[in-house]
C-alpha cells in the first residue's frame, strides 16, 4: 500500500510492527524480506516516487574538509534512494576486512564474513546479479578468454566484481512493495525528530514533516534507520529532545569515522607485447564479470597495508577521463552522469591523441586503485547551524585522508609493479603524484566513489561504536540501524552488495527477536 | 614518448673506447659493455632517450656507483643477455627494486641505464 504523506490529515498517527525510515536499498531490501508475514510494516520514504528538487534540497550540507562532491548530489533522496545512480559495481568484502589488524587503528568488526555468506546470495538476486560466485575460477570456466596475468598467487589475486544493471530499486520495486499488504510505505515523510522515553531506552515515536506543512507521528515496535550512512546520522544527532548530544551518542561516536573509499589513477602498465586483457575491461551493458587486482591479506600483513584493488583500462582513453570529483560537481545529482556522456566528451581527443602515436599504446593501461581508509575520529559529520526547510539542522562533513592511506597506495603499486617486472611482461610507472616517497599531498583529483560507511560503526563496545553486532544502537532496545553506516571498517569493495547482505541479517535478527 | 625499440649502441660505444679495463681483445669489450649497458626488456617499453634519463638519476641518487668500473663490476656477475634477464628476474623476486622517474625497475636493469647514460 502506498500512502501520500501530503494528502492525510495533519497531526495523524501512523502505527505498525515494525517503521523502516528509508526507501533506498537498505530499507527496500528489509521490507521486501517482510512481505507476506504477518507483521505490519510501515516504510518511510523523505521523497516521492520521482524526483523532487525541493526534497532534494533538504540534503544540502557543507564539505569542510578534505574536498567532495556537494552533498546534495552524493545521495539521491526518493523511492529507491541512491540506486537510482549506482554504477551496478557488486562483489564481497574480504575476510581480512571483518579482522582487527593491528597496523589499522579502530579495526575489526564484532562479526566476521561467515555471518554475512547466507545473505550475499540473497542480496545478489535482490541486485539481478548473474551468479553468487565469485570466483575467478568459476569464470574462467564459463569463459576461457578470461585470461588473467601471469602474477605470483602468493602476492596478487584476481578479485571478481560482477555487474548488476544496474538495477533501478524504485523501478523494479515499487509495485511490489506498493501490492504488499503488509507493507505500508509512505512518501513525503522525512522523519525529523525521534522520540524515546525520559532514559532513552526506548524509541517511543518518530515524528515526520513535508512541505505540505503536514506533521504526522508513527508508533512502531521497533524502529530501522536506514536513510544513508549521512541522514543515520544526522538524525541521531538531531533528535535531541531527551539529550542535547542525540541518540546513540553518550560517547560521542554518532557521526564519526566516517570513510569513502579513495578512488584515484595510480600508475600505468606498459605491456612489452600483446595480451588479452579481455578480464580486466568493462564494457559496459556488456561485462557480466570483471576482475581487479588485489594484493593477498599476508602480503597487507607483511607490509601492514590497507585493503585496496587496482583496476585497469586502456590508457588511450583513460588519459583524458576526469575523475569523478572532477565530474560530479552539480548539486543537481541528474547533472552528474558516468559512461555515455562522459566518454561523448573525450572521443575526440582520444582518436587525435592514437593518430598522433607511433609506438604500441594500445599495450598500456591506466591503472586505478580503490582503497579502504583508515577508521579517523576526526572524520565526521556534525551538525550546522543552518537548518533546512523542515527545521533539522544541516550537516557538515569533514572527510579526513592520512598519509598512511597514500603510503599504502604507493606501495600496492611498487608491488604490483614488482609482480609485473618478475612475469616479463611489462612495467609499471607511479603517476606523479606517488613518486616522491616522502611528498604526503593528494592531488586535486583525489576523488571518493559516493560511498560513505561509517558513521554509526559496529562494535561491541559502546564506548568504540554506536550499533552491537546485530546492528541495534546501545542502550536503546528498539532501535536498529541498517546500510553501510554500520561498517565498522570501509573494505575495498563497493558497498552496496554487503549493506544490502547487513541488512537481511538485521532484517533475520529482527523476525527471530520480534517479541524479546 | 616510449617506443618498442632495441637500440644499437655499438657505433655510439665505440667513441668511448678509454675504459679502465683489459679484457683479451678490444672486441669483446666492447660486447660485453654493449651487453651490459643495454636493459632490452625495459628498452622494449621505455625509449633509449627515457633510459639514459633513469640511468642520470640512478647516478645522482647513489652515487657511489656512478663510475664506469663500479658499475661494469656489479653488472658482470650477468655476463649474457640471458645471465642479465635472470638478474633482472631475481631483483624482481626478492624484491631488490628501485623507482626512478615513477618506473618500477630491477636494480640491474637501472644501473643497466646508468651505465649507458656514462657511457653515451
Amino acid at each position: 500500500m502506498h500512502i501520500d504523506a501530503r494528502h492525510l490529515e495533519n497531526n495523524s498517527l501512523i502505527e505498525g510492527d515494525i517503521c523502516i525510515v528509508g526507501a533506498g536499498a537498505a530499507g527496500i531490501s528489509i521490507a521486501l524480506d517482510w512481505i507476506n508475514t504477518p507483521y505490519k510494516v510501515i516504510l518511510l520514504e523523505g521523497g516521492g516516487l520521482e524526483y523532487d528538487s525541493k526534497v532534494q534540497q533538504l540534503y544540502q550540507g557543507e564539505n569542510s574538509g578534505q574536498k567532495y562532491f556537494p552533498l546534495m548530489s552524493s545521495r539521491w533522496h526518493s523511492f529507491g534512494g541512491t540506486t537510482a545512480l549506482w554504477g551496478g559495481y557488486c562483489t564481497e568484502y574480504d575476510t581480512i576486512d571483518f579482522k582487527k589488524r593491528d597496523w589499522v587503528q579502530h579495526s575489526g568488526w564484532p562479526i566476521s564474513k561467515i555471518d554475512l555468506i547466507p545473505y550475499y546470495k540473497k542480496a545478489g538476486d535482490n541486485l539481478d546479479l548473474f551468479s553468487d560466485n565469485f570466483s575467478l575460477e568459476h569464470w574462467q570456466r564459463k569463459n576461457n578468454k578470461l585470461k588473467n596475468l601471469p602474477l605470483d598467487k602468493d602476492t596478487i589475486w584476481n578479485k571478481i566484481w560482477q555487474f548488476s544493471p544496474p538495477t533501478r530499486f524504485a523501478e523494479k520495486y515499487k509495485d511490489k512493495i506498493s501490492n504488499a499488504k503488509n507493507i505500508h510505505l509512505y512518501t513525503y515523510a522525512n522523519v525529523t525528530d525521534i522520540i524515546t522515553n525520559d532514559d532513552s531506552s526506548e524509541v517511543i515515536e518518530v515524528t515526520t514533516k513535508n512541505h505540505a506543512n503536514k506533521t504526522h507521528k508513527v508508533k512502531a515496535k521497533h524502529f530501522i534507520l536506514a536513510c544513508s550512512a549521512l541522514q543515520n546520522a544526522r538524525l541521531l544527532l538531531a533528535s535531541t529532545s531527551q539529550n542535547p548530544k542525540g541518540l546513540g551518542n553518550e560517547n560521542d561516536n554518532v557521526g564519526r569515522y566516517f570513510m569513502e573509499h579513495i578512488e584515484i589513477k595510480s600508475s600505468e602498465l606498459w605491456m612489452n607485447s600483446a595480451f588479452s586483457m579481455n578480464l580486466y575491461l568493462l564494457n559496459w551493458g556488456k561485462t557480466k564479470a570483471r576482475a581487479e587486482i588485489a594484493i593477498t591479506a599476508e602480503m597487507q600483513r607483511k607490509y601492514k597495508l590497507l585493503n585496496g584493488t587496482v583496476s585497469i583500462k586502456p590508457l588511450d582513453k583513460a588519459r583524458f577521463e576526469e575523475s569523478n570529483i572532477e565530474h560530479w560537481n552539480d548539486e543537481d545529482p541528474r547533472n552528474n552522469t558516468f559512461t555515455r556522456s562522459a566518454w561523448e566528451k573525450i572521443k575526440h581527443k582520444v582518436s587525435v591523441y592514437k593518430e598522433s602515436r607511433v609506438d604500441h599504446i594500445n599495450q598500456a593501461y591506466q591503472l586505478s586503485i580503490r582503497i579502504e581508509q583508515e577508521p579517523k575520529v576526526s572524520s565526521r559529520i556534525t551538525l550546522d547551524t543552518e537548518r533546512d526547510t523542515l527545521g533539522v539542522p544541516k550537516s557538515d562533513l569533514n572527510w579526513v585522508l592520512s598519509a598512511n592511506e597514500k603510503k599504502s597506495i604507493r606501495k600496492i603499486q611498487e608491488i604490483i609493479g614488482q609482480q609485473i617486472g618478475k612475469s616479463g611482461i611489462g612495467r609499471i610507472k607511479l603517476l606523479d603524484y606517488l613518486q616522491d616517497e616522502t611528498n604526503l599531498s593528494w592531488p586535486d583529483y583525489t576523488s571518493g566513489g559516493l560511498h560513505h560507511m561509517g558513521t554509526t560503526r559496529m562494535h561491541k563496545d559502546p564506548k568504540k561504536g554506536v550499533v552491537d553486532a546485530n546492528c541495534k544502537i546501545h542502550g536503546i532496545h528498539n532501535l536498529f540501524v541498517a546500510g553501510s553506516s554500520c561498517f565498522t571498517t570501509s573494505g575495498a569493495a563497493n558497498p552496496t552488495l554487503t549493506l544490502i547482505a547487513l541488512s537481511l541479517r538485521l532484517s533475520d535478527y529482527l523476525k527471530n527477536n520480534f517479541n524479546s | 614518448m616510449k617506443r618498442r625499440s632495441f637500440i644499437k649502441i655499438t657505433g655510439v660505444l665505440s667513441i668511448s673506447i678509454v675504459l679502465p679495463y683489459t679484457f683479451s681483445s678490444c672486441n669483446s669489450s666492447l660486447n660485453l659493455n654493449d651487453t651490459l649497458a643495454t636493459p632490452y626488456e625495459l628498452l622494449e617499453v621505455i625509449s633509449k632517450d627515457e633510459s639514459i634519463e633513469i640511468g642520470n638519476q640512478y647516478c645522482k641518487a647513489i652515487p657511489k656507483e656512478a663510475k664506469i668500473d663500479t658499475l661494469i663490476s656489479l653488472l658482470s656477475k650477468g655476463n649474457t643477455r640471458e645471465s642479465l634477464k635472470k638478474m633482472i628476474t631475481d631483483d624482481f623476486n626478492l624484491g631488490n627494486t628501485i623507482i626512478i622517474n615513477g618506473w618500477v625497475l630491477a636494480q640491474t636493469e637501472a644501473r643497466q641505464c646508468a651505465l649507458l647514460s656514462i657511457l653515451i
